[in-house]
Order: structure tokens, then C-alpha cells, then sequence
């Protein structure tokens, strides 16, 4: 016994000590919840310089490389990165964007086959090397050729990369390409976000992963895998302020991950957290009822468009007018007051909305019809209904959808069962034609984006095709189109297209959801690259 | 003492070995597999890249060749990398690991704060007031879902009272205060359970104490009613008591899964679950193993303890 530490009464004492402890902790006087760094007075121009802004993501990053991401949230992306161009977002309601420069000073197009882009001098990466067309060129090419590219088919068309001298970078398309500007544009700051080749040369891959570096208004701090990554200010950054100081106004930014935003909302409301995305419907009502708090609609963004694809290749969807029967199956006005808290609306059409080049108001909607639903599967040979089974993703609002999906088919006669995946389980089986009967899925809707970019979505055998239809008029559409550069004509042979989509109700659509951007009443300046909140002309007061 | 120790140190390592098959075997249970996860959903109908990183990621081996190839980097302390962000397992888990003690010790000390004098105030005045309401208490406590305890926690003492943020970690190195007060709420909601069962298990066992001769006898000395209790009845009591702590640690480490993730905190549970929605098979086994050496090592000291509560028990 001599030889232990304590010994039993020193425990029990030791317990008591810890009891009071506890009880002493209890007392206490509340402190008030951590606020965010106030900023520095240094105010220009109605202009606040300094402080750190704390924003949350919902899910942490695998990796800083913005090539090899699959995260589509890009708020670390652009504030780390630039692109070549940017889409700076003009309406908010709209989702109307104007395509403006970034690490390109100006760019021309001598045929509808090349660009030409003319790059910002002077610019340097956070470590000092020099950013140059090289670069440029090696960071496209990465792109299009890496295999873990989540953009390998949207950047396939790229024929050539050529760097012509320092600042001059060529981009050739294998086919006429109409458009090639807005197809090189789309995605925040630029499709391609152009890394540093010195950082990847002295780190490697893996290390890139782990520390970004780019020419954006922030440079890495510090990243704790799921918890935290912390940008300082790029005190060499390229673009001026309005109070013609280079940007970015910040100090420092803070991107916190936070899974669940309910506890985000609170982090908020206290005063902890300045800027939130993934807003719950559930919650607009609580956020524009507090005054400290602003929230921003994106009734185009996010993922929130409901979708249902149909195998084509397997009984019962292989018949187009199954397919119809479950369009008019869909009660979407019943959908969208049921699940969307009010924020919803009902939405008719696959991809496209109104805005969209090609769209056509005229083309018959696909309204709640039970009788249709009966006529057409009657017609079909199920004039008893039919069985089907709904893969749905394990996940909410994924689950909620599925169910409310469930019971409306059934009580049309298409006696719906779900077979619930998590997300992987769900993502390999649709890797198989041979596995399910249909499946939906949330979706993005680009009411002002090029109709180009429903390929990965429409084309034959296309990554995300996952209806598995192969149309040629589709296919004849989306060829004619590329390389097709006078608008009106573009605008027929789109409206052909989405019309032979609807027709042969290869997806559904169902409802949408605006994705929902909230922030303290002390953020100002906030802007958006396309659908993703811009941290570089963010200023506190 | 020593030898005992050895001993048990020793037998951690049959045990680990077969955690090691367990966490290997269970990453292959798993429906959709790493190269799968890594490609994306973008690539999914890509077969070459598929096949492409299933090589490497050594997947295209037979089963028990990537079994032998990890568990000898492992032996070697190398658990690999991770799949999803690249860092290094080991290091990645080190980093983690500390968050996740911390809760689980702050759980401990709470429930013996709280669960262990309840307890005895309920055990000595059985069937009144104080006895229902710790009963009640114990009851709700341990019926009550940790996920919405957290939640209800942090509108109540974050937004309303204001006393402590309502998420994230504060690492010790930014002060004592600041890093307690970010784990009190975890630390409550995971170790209302705890706290429970403490009190509960403290009161039937001090209950069956008292009944014993020998408390008889000690009150027929004349013993003061607190020497009775504190000096010979509780001691032994506390040996049940002590064991159901050392079991809960495991269940501890499962509801930091759920815990960490409502609090936002990077711990080990947190990488767990992650690892498991992004099928980062590297990740999920090393902190599986690593989560069953806490285990182990609780147990261990549950065992210890032992001697501190009854002199009679020796280790050799």
C-alpha cells in the first residue's frame, strides 16, 4: 500500500474536492457568448477596414485543392483562389450574372473555336511565386486530366491550352463552341481556380491538399480538418477597395464547420458567428423577425430543386407513358406548401425554368391529374397500377420528400415503396442501369446559364444522366447549339430541346426551394459569385 | 502491482489484434467502397478512373493481402492516410483525440459530483422527498436523448442565458476558462446518462451495504451516522459503482458521435462518423483502434480503483 498515490480517503476526499469544484464552476458569473472581432475603426469612404468575419459550412473540406474538390460550396474557393473570370451576380431573384475579369484583364475570340485571354501582370501567389500563363495553362490542363476532376467532362471540349507568351493564354475548342466564354466562366470565380505550380512542385499533391495556395484576397492561416479553417489577408492582393486600398477589408475570416444548422442559427443569434448558408426553411421566419439578423433569397441556387429520374432501360419507365403517368402523378402545389415552410413553389420542369434560353411558356405542364395518371397506365398495360420501388438517399430532407412521394404515387395507383441508401450505397447502385426503377435526387436549377451545361445531365451516357436515356434529338440539340452562335437560333433549337425533354418526361421536376443566405446586421458589402457568398468585399461595422 | 500491470498490458494486445480484424472486416461491410467516395459522384459513371483508383488505393488486392499490408504499417505506427483530406491517420487522430478525453473525463467528474452525492442522499433517506426526486431525476436522465438534451442545452444556457457559446472548440492553450467553458454543455448533455446511472447505482448499492452486519455492528459501537456511511458503508459501495463507470467509457465514446457533432466539436467521434459518410476506410479503422484502447485502458483502471475503494483487494 505504501507504494500508492493516493490512498482510499485521499480519493474520497479528492471526490468531495471535484464536488466543490463543480458547485464553484456553477457560480460563476455568466459571461457573455463569444462575439466575433469587432472591427478596427479605419473607416474610408463609409468603409470599415479590419476585423475577422466568422462564417459556417455545414460540412468540412476534404481538401484544399480546388481541382480535386467535391464540395460545391466555393466560399473557400474564391477567397483563396481566382479564376481566369468570374460571374459577379447582378439579380439575386433571377439568378442574371455578368461574366467579368479576374486574373484575365480582357479576353477576345477570333473564332468561334478560340479564346484568347489577356492575363493580369504582377500578380503573385501567397508564396511569392509569379503568376503567368504557364501556370495558367498547367492549372487547366490539371483540370481536365486529373481523374479525381469533378469537372472532367465539362472542361472535355478544351482541345489545346497554349500559353502564346507570358500573359497571353490560348484555349482551343475541339468544335465550334458558342459558348465558350460562359462554359469556361461558370462555376463562382471561374471554372478553373488557378493554384500555385511552385506549391505544388516544393509540396506535391497531398500537400497542396492540405494548404492552398492561390492569388485570392485570402491566404491559409491555419486549417483543423472538420473543425476550423482560419484565412488571414493577403496584404499583397491584386484588386483596389472602394476606398482604394487593395482588398480584401478584412483581417481575417474564419470558416467554421458546424453540421447542424439549427446550431448555427444560434451561433448567430448570439453573436458568434456573422454568416450562414444551408439557412433551414423552417428557419426565415425566426431570422427575419430578429433585427440583428439579414437573410438573402436565392430562389435559383443551391440544391433545392426536387427531381425524379426513371431507369429507361428497365421496364416500367422504359415506356414513355409510364413516365408521363408518374409526371402527372406529382402534386406539386402539394408538395411545395406541405414540405417548404412557404418558401417553396411549384416547379414543372427538369433543369430549366423561366429565363432559361430556349424556355417555352407554352409548352402544356404536367398539373396533378389522377385520371391521366389511370388513362395513361391503362394504356400502358397497368391497368391495376403498378409496384414501383424509389431509391431515396438516407439522409433529410431526402427521407421526408420520399415519403410525402410515397403516398401521393400510391394513392394514384403507383403503389410506391422506398428503398433508403445511404448517400455511397446510393450513389453505386445508380452506377448500375440494372438496379432501380427511379430515384430522385436534389438538383440545381441555372435559370441564366448557358443550356450547354445541362450536357452532364442530358447527354448520352453523361456523368449525371441518370435517367439513362440516350436521345438523338437531344443529342442533336446540344451539338447544334454548341456550335450554333446566333442567339435567336441558339434560342429555337434549345426550345426544341427542352421540349423533347419534357415530352418524353425523362425527369421530373417537383418543387423548389430558394437556398437561403443569412448574416448578422453588422456584415456589409456582401456579394455573391454566382450562388457562393464573396468574402473579398465583406467589411463589419 | 507492476507484474499484475504487465499482465493486463499484455492481454490488451490478443484483444487488439482481434479489433483490428473486426475494424478491417467492418469498412468491408459497408456498402460503396473508398475509390468510389474519392472519384465522386461527378465520376461515378466513370469505369477506368474507377478501376484506375481502386489500384491505387491497393483495393484490387485479395482481402487478406490489404489486411497483412495494414496491420504490418500498423504495427510499424503507421496508419496510413486519410482518404478524404490527406493528412496522415495517426497524426490526424492525436490531433482529435485530446477533444474527446477531455469530454469524457468532464463526463466522469460530473457524474461523480452530481451522481455519486445524490446517490448517497438518496440511499440514506430511501422513499422521501429527496429519495423520489434524485429518482425522478436519475429516471429522466437516463431516458432523455443525448441529441436533444444538447439541443435543448444550448437554446437554454447560449441564446437565453448567454454563458457559454453554443458550439466549437476552445484549445487549452486559449486559456483554462475559455476551453471548459466551450465542453460544459457537451459534457452535460453526453453525461446526463452517466450521472444517472451513478446515482441509481450508487443508491441500491449503498441501500444493500447498510443492511450488512458489519454497519450494524459499527452503529452498535456508538459510530457517528456520517463515520457509519462515509468510512465503512460507502467504500464498498463505490465498487459497483466503479465498474458501471469503466463500462460506460465505451458507450461514452459512442455518444460522442452524436455529441461532437451537435457541438461542432473535432473530436474522435466526430471523425468516426465522418470517416463512415465518406467511406474513409483508413481513418475509421485507426480510430476504431483507437477508441478500443480507451476502452481497454479504462477497464484497466476500473480494476485499480478497486483497490483504492476495498483494501482486501491486492494486485499481484
Amino acid at each position: 500500500m505504501a507504494s500508492r498515490v493516493l490512498n482510499r480517503r485521499e480519493f474520497l476526499r479528492w471526490t468531495g474536492v471535484m464536488a466543490g469544484l463543480g458547485t464553484l464552476s456553477a457560480c460563476v458569473p455568466p459571461a457573455s457568448a463569444p462575439m466575433a472581432e469587432e472591427a478596427a475603426p479605419a473607416a474610408a469612404g463609409g468603409i470599415t477596414r479590419g476585423g475577422t468575419l466568422v462564417h459556417s459550412y455545414t460540412s468540412g473540406l476534404g481538401t484544399m485543392d480546388p481541382q480535386l474538390t467535391q464540395s460545391i460550396n466555393h466560399v473557400f474557393y474564391d477567397a483563396v483562389y481566382n479564376g481566369l473570370v468570374r460571374l459577379e451576380l447582378e439579380d439575386t431573384e433571377t439568378g442574371k450574372f455578368k461574366i467579368v475579369g479576374s486574373l484575365a484583364e480582357s479576353w477576345e475570340q477570333p473564332d468561334a473555336k478560340t479564346i484568347i485571354f489577356t492575363l493580369r501582370q504582377g500578380v503573385k501567389f501567397h508564396d511569392g511565386s509569379d503568376f503567368d500563363a504557364e501556370v495558367a495553362k498547367w492549372n487547366f490542363e490539371r483540370q481536365r486530366d486529373h481523374p479525381k476532376s469533378q469537372r472532367k467532362s465539362s472542361l472535355a471540349f478544351i482541345e489545346s491550352v497554349d500559353a502564346l507568351d507570358s500573359h497571353t493564354l490560348q484555349i482551343t475548342s475541339a468544335k465550334d463552341n458558342a459558348a465558350l466564354l460562359s462554359t469556361l466562366a461558370f462555376g463562382a470565380a471561374g471554372l478553373v481556380h488557378i493554384g500555385s505550380k511552385a506549391a505544388f512542385d516544393e509540396m506535391g499533391e497531398e500537400g497542396i491538399a492540405r494548404h492552398g495556395v492561390g492569388t485570392g484576397p485570402f491566404r491559409v492561416k491555419e486549417w483543423v480538418t472538420d473543425d476550423r479553417i482560419v484565412l488571414e489577408r493577403n496584404p499583397d492582393y491584386w484588386e483596389m477597395g472602394a476606398d482604394d486600398q487593395p482588398l480584401p477589408y478584412l483581417d481575417e475570416a474564419v470558416l467554421r464547420v458546424i453540421p447542424d444548422p439549427t446550431v448555427s442559427l444560434v451561433d448567430m443569434r448570439a453573436g458568434s458567428l456573422h454568416l450562414m448558408e444551408l439557412v433551414l426553411p423552417k428557419d426565415v421566419e425566426t431570422i427575419d423577425a430578429d433585427p440583428d439578423l439579414r437573410i438573402d433569397a436565392l430562389p435559383w441556387a443551391g440544391l433545392n430543386l426536387f427531381l425524379v429520374g426513371y431507369n429507361t432501360k428497365r421496364p416500367p419507365f422504359d415506356d414513355v407513358r409510364v413516365r408521363m403517368a408518374a409526371n402527372y402523378g406529382i402534386d406539386r402545389e402539394g408538395m411545395a406548401k406541405a414540405l417548404g415552410f412557404g418558401a417553396a413553389t411549384a416547379h414543372y420542369y427538369p433543369y430549366y425554368t423561366e429565363g432559361t434560353l430556349g424556355f417555352d411558356p407554352s409548352v402544356e405542364r404536367y398539373e396533378y391529374n389522377p385520371d391521366k395518371v389511370t388513362e395513361l397506365l391503362t394504356e400502358a398495360g397497368y391497368p391495376d397500377g403498378l409496384d414501383l420501388e424509389l431509391l431515396v438517399i438516407a439522409r433529410e430532407p431526402e427521407a421526408t420528400i420520399g415519403e410525402f412521394a410515397q403516398q401521393m404515387w400510391t394513392a394514384v395507383g403507383i403503389r410506391t415503396e422506398l428503398k433508403l441508401l445511404e448517400r455511397v450505397a446510393w450513389g453505386e447502385l445508380l452506377q448500375s442501369t440494372e438496379d432501380f426503377e427511379a430515384t430522385f435526387w436534389r438538383g440545381q436549377l441555372w435559370p441564366s446559364v448557358d443550356p450547354e451545361f445541362a450536357r452532364p445531365v442530358l447527354g448520352c451516357g453523361a456523368t449525371s444522366n441518370w435517367s439513362f436515356f440516350c436521345d438523338d434529338e437531344i443529342e442533336a440539340a446540344l451539338d447544334e447549339g454548341l456550335t450554333t452562335s446566333d442567339p435567336a437560333e441558339r434560342s429555337e433549337i434549345y426550345s426544341r430541346m427542352w421540349r423533347v425533354v419534357h415530352e418524353k418526361a425523362y425527369v421530373s421536376g417537383g418543387y423548389l426551394i430558394p437556398s437561403f443566405v443569412a448574416y448578422r446586421q453588422e456584415v456589409n458589402g456582401l456579394s455573391y459569385n454566382f450562388q457562393d457568398p464573396y468574402l473579398g468585399n465583406i467589411w463589419l461595422a | 502491482m507492476g507484474r499484475y500491470l504487465l499482465r493486463r498490458i499484455v492481454h490488451f494486445v490478443p484483444v487488439l489484434f482481434v479489433v483490428s480484424l473486426i475494424a478491417f472486416t467492418v469498412t468491408l461491410l459497408l456498402p460503396g467502397d473508398a475509390a468510389l467516395a474519392m472519384l465522386g459522384e461527378s465520376n461515378i459513371h466513370d469505369k477506368v478512373a474507377y478501376e484506375a483508383m481502386r489500384t491505387e488505393l491497393g483495393l484490387d488486392q485479395p482481402i487478406p493481402v490489404q489486411y497483412a499490408k495494414w496491420l504490418g504499417r500498423a504495427l510499424q505506427g503507421d496508419l496510413g492516410r486519410s482518404i478524404r483530406t490527406g493528412e496522415p491517420v495517426l497524426e490526424g487522430l492525436l490531433a482529435r483525440l485530446p477533444v474527446t478525453l477531455q469530454l469524457t473525463a468532464m463526463v466522469m467528474v460530473l457524474a461523480l459530483v452530481f451522481g455519486l452525492p445524490l446517490g448517497i442522499v438518496s440511499a440514506l433517506y430511501p422513499n422521501s422527498r429527496a429519495d423520489t426526486v434524485t429518482t425522478v431525476l436519475a429516471v429522466g436522465g437516463a431516458a432523455v436523448p443525448d441529441f436533444w438534451l444538447g439541443i435543448l442545452f444550448i437554446y437554454f444556457f447560449a441564446l437565453w442565458l448567454r454563458v457559454v457559446p453554443p458550439s466549437g472548440y476552445v484549445p487549452l492553450d486559449e486559456g483554462l476558462w475559455p476551453n471548459v467553458r466551450s465542453m460544459l454543455l457537451p459534457a452535460l448533455s453526453l453525461g446526463m446518462y452517466l450521472t444517472a446511472i451513478t446515482m441509481r447505482q450508487t443508491r441500491s448499492s449503498l441501500i444493500e451495504v447498510m443492511q450488512q452486519e458489519y454497519v450494524t455492528v459499527a452503529r452498535a459501537k456508538g459510530l457517528r451516522e456520517r463515520v457509519v456511511v462515509m468510512r465503512h458503508a460507502l467504500k464498498n459501495a463505490l465498487i459497483p459503482v466503479a465498474t458501471v463507470i469503466g463500462l460506460q467509457v465505451g458507450r461514452l465514446f459512442g455518444g460522442a458521435v452524436v455529441v461532437e457533432t451537435i457541438f461542432a466539436l473535432p473530436g474522435l467521434g466526430r471523425v468516426a462518423a465522418n470517416s463512415i459518410f465518406f467511406r474513409d476506410f483508413p481513418m475509421l479503422q485507426g480510430a476504431m483502434l483507437v477508441m478500443a484502447v480507451g476502452v481497454l485502458a479504462a477497464n484497466l483502471l476500473t480494476d485499480l480503483l478497486y483497490a483504492f475503494a476495498d483494501p482486501r483487494i491486492r494486485y499481484t
